[in-house]
């Protein structure tokens, strides 16, 4: 099965660092979230994981081969990113971009056929746009193009997917609607990694979490041991409380 | 699959266009005449004119149009912008300062020509040079590097034509409007036309991506450092290729690709073979325009392409979207 592994890697934005000597192991079956304040390296560790940027140290490798040799190609049929904006500058519609996601799995000179059709509309009937398949993206509500932006990578059907701010623009139920699929997706063996903002959802849906303190330093282990007052208080900088209900842990800001 | 039957409705307007390029004009050629005088049947003035100046003007026309359209395609594709155009980085205006250099030393028409594509390929160096300088390449750092030249380019034109003698400032300003009456070779044109569509389909579906952003390209398996390069280069090249043997006609290479954009959808499988004719057929019939509807005299086809395409493609922005 994939497997995406980093090694003694670094997160550099100019001469900042963000993150040092980071070591993680992506496995299948694995629900990741990635958490960090604004402008602590998440994205663009994302970035450099999908090997869309150069990392100057450590190794980044998919399926024990290097990632900065493997054809964009290759990487796109085991390895989806969902990007944090779209653009959409031409008119195109929402089947049309939906069935983009098929483009690695296609010859130079092959045309879509009924089985990726198949995969654009379940796809988009997974993230509630099945009813509007011939509509212009350009006629989209913000939440609805982020769905559309989700059912292309999920019409790649990439055995990785790295997610960046899924919910960013999702209304409260297809925030949770999209959570539990990606953590069926996880129970289907494939690996998800996504980043997120609320450390509630993060340990209701992902079993492992990595912690970003944007200065270099982080942590990965399990939500349930990693994700603790103490530590989220240093990671957003400021104070955080938690109340115990039952069996479930609620991590509220404090003033 | 709507791809097949547009294309073929588009080669058989195309035809179209052509015979009309053929009959009218100063000597009228009724249809019924047309077959002699192509099969060699018939003698005379009458087939002189159609086979030895309408024939190459009409292929030169739909050449320079089919050029123009598929440059603005690939354009607008590189700078993720649908307001680009295949000047809007300069190359036109580096070949007309080169054609009006020639223009004003007396320069024979091969002298004109190839200080246009001089001109042309030398402003595609530049700012191909001055974007790729330090730091990473971006379509908005390369759109900027050619805006600027381009207005550079503009301000020495305008140099050229104040300090030009009285009698050389008619030439000049057919040249600058776009001019194909001295394009008397089609087949080099035809030839490029046809490389560049030909090199230019198989990378159709990755310019559907590269549309939608670099990132977003990249993430779905294409290689955008070499594709960018690749359309940068043809892009340029096909540009130089049609002012040489036109002058800057504008319009065709902005307007051709959006009406079909609104048309038919961005799909480049089918866009990049509809632009060409498509702006084949719109140069072609404006050319017969321009020379016929004030006869003897010959008007810019760069007037008559605007003239066209302005109202078609504000009533077609007008009607929407297809649905």
């Amino acid at each position: 099965m994939t497997q995406l592994t980093a090694r003694e890697l670094d997160i550099q934005i100019g001469e900042r660092s963000l993150c040092r000597g980071l070591d993680l192991v992506l496995a299948p079956g694995q629900c990741w979230a990635v958490l960090g304040g604004n402008g602590s390296g998440k994205t663009t560790l994302l970035h450099t994981l999908a090997g869309l940027l150069p990392h100057h140290t450590g190794a980044i490798q998919l399926d024990n081969l290097p990632i900065d040799t493997l054809p964009r190609r290759s990487i796109a049929q085991q390895l989806g990113l969902l990007l944090q904006e779209s653009h959409d500058p031409f008119p195109t519609t929402v089947l049309e971009t939906a069935l983009s996601g098929r483009h690695p799995h296609l010859g130079r000179w092959q045309h879509e056929g009924e089985e990726d059709l198949d995969f654009a509309r379940e796809a988009l009937a997974s993230v509630d746009l099945g009813e509007m398949e011939e509509r212009m993206v350009q006629t989209l509500s913000g939440g609805e193009r982020r769905r559309l932006a989700i059912a292309t990578l999920l019409t790649q059907n990439p055995q990785l997917l790295l997610l960046d701010e899924p919910l960013n623009h999702l209304d409260l139920h297809h925030q949770q609607r999209l959570l539990s699929q990606l953590r069926r997706l996880a129970a289907g063996g494939k690996t998800v990694v996504m980043v997120l903002h609320d450390p509630n959802q993060a340990q209701r849906y992902c079993d492992q979490a990595l912690l970003l303190y944007g200065d270099g330093e982080w942590e990965s282990g399990t939500c349930e041991a990693l994700l603790t007052v103490e530590r989220l208080s240093r990671l957003y900088k400021h104070p955080m409380r938690m109340l115990q209900q039952g069996e479930e842990r609620l991590f509220i800001p404090g003033e | 699959m709507k791809t097949i039957p547009l294309l073929i409705l588009l080669i058989l307007l195309a035809a179209l266009a052509l015979l009309l390029a053929l009959m009218v004009g100063s000597v009228t050629v009724s249809p019924t005449e047309l077959p002699a005088i192509l099969s060699g049947e018939s003698e005379g003035v009458a087939r002189e004119i159609v086979l030895q100046l309408r024939l190459p003007r009409a292929l030169a026309a739909f050449a320079v149009g089919g050029l123009l359209a598929l440059a603005g395609v690939q354009m607008q594709v590189l700078l993720g912008n649908p307001l680009a155009d295949p000047y809007v980085l300069g190359i036109s205006g580096g070949a007309a300062v080169g054609a009006l250099l020639a223009l004003l030393t007396g320069g024979a028409l091969l002298a004109v020509n190839g200080a246009a594509l001089g001109g042309a390929l030398g402003s595609m160096l530049l700012v191909f040079g001055l974007a790729h300088g330090r730091g990473a390449w971006s379509p908005t750092r390369l759109l900027l590097t050619g805006v600027v030249v381009a207005s550079g380019w503009g301000a020495v034109i305008s140099f050229l034509l104040a300090v030009a003698p009285q009698h050389n400032l008619p030439g000049m300003l057919f040249w600058l409007m776009g001019d194909l009456s001295h394009a008397d070779q089609a087949l080099p044109a035809l030839i490029i036309l046809a490389l560049g569509l030909l090199l230019s389909l198989p990378q159709a579906r990755n310019l559907n991506l590269l549309a939608r952003g670099e990132l977003q390209a990249g993430v779905l398996g294409v290689s955008v450092g070499p594709l960018r390069l690749q359309l940068y280069l043809l892009a340029s090249l096909l540009t130089a290729a049609a002012v040489t043997i036109g002058g800057s006609i504008g319009f065709v290479g902005l307007v051709v690709p959006h009406m079909l954009r609104l048309l038919v959808g961005s799909d480049h499988r089918l866009l990049l073979p509809a632009s060409v004719l498509s702006g084949g057929i719109l140069l072609l019939l404006a050319d017969t325009l321009a020379r016929t509807v004030i006869a003897p005299q010959q008007l810019p086809v760069g007037v008559l392409t605007a003239l066209v395409g302005v109202p078609l493609f504000l009533y077609l922005l007008q009607r929407g979207y297809r649905q």
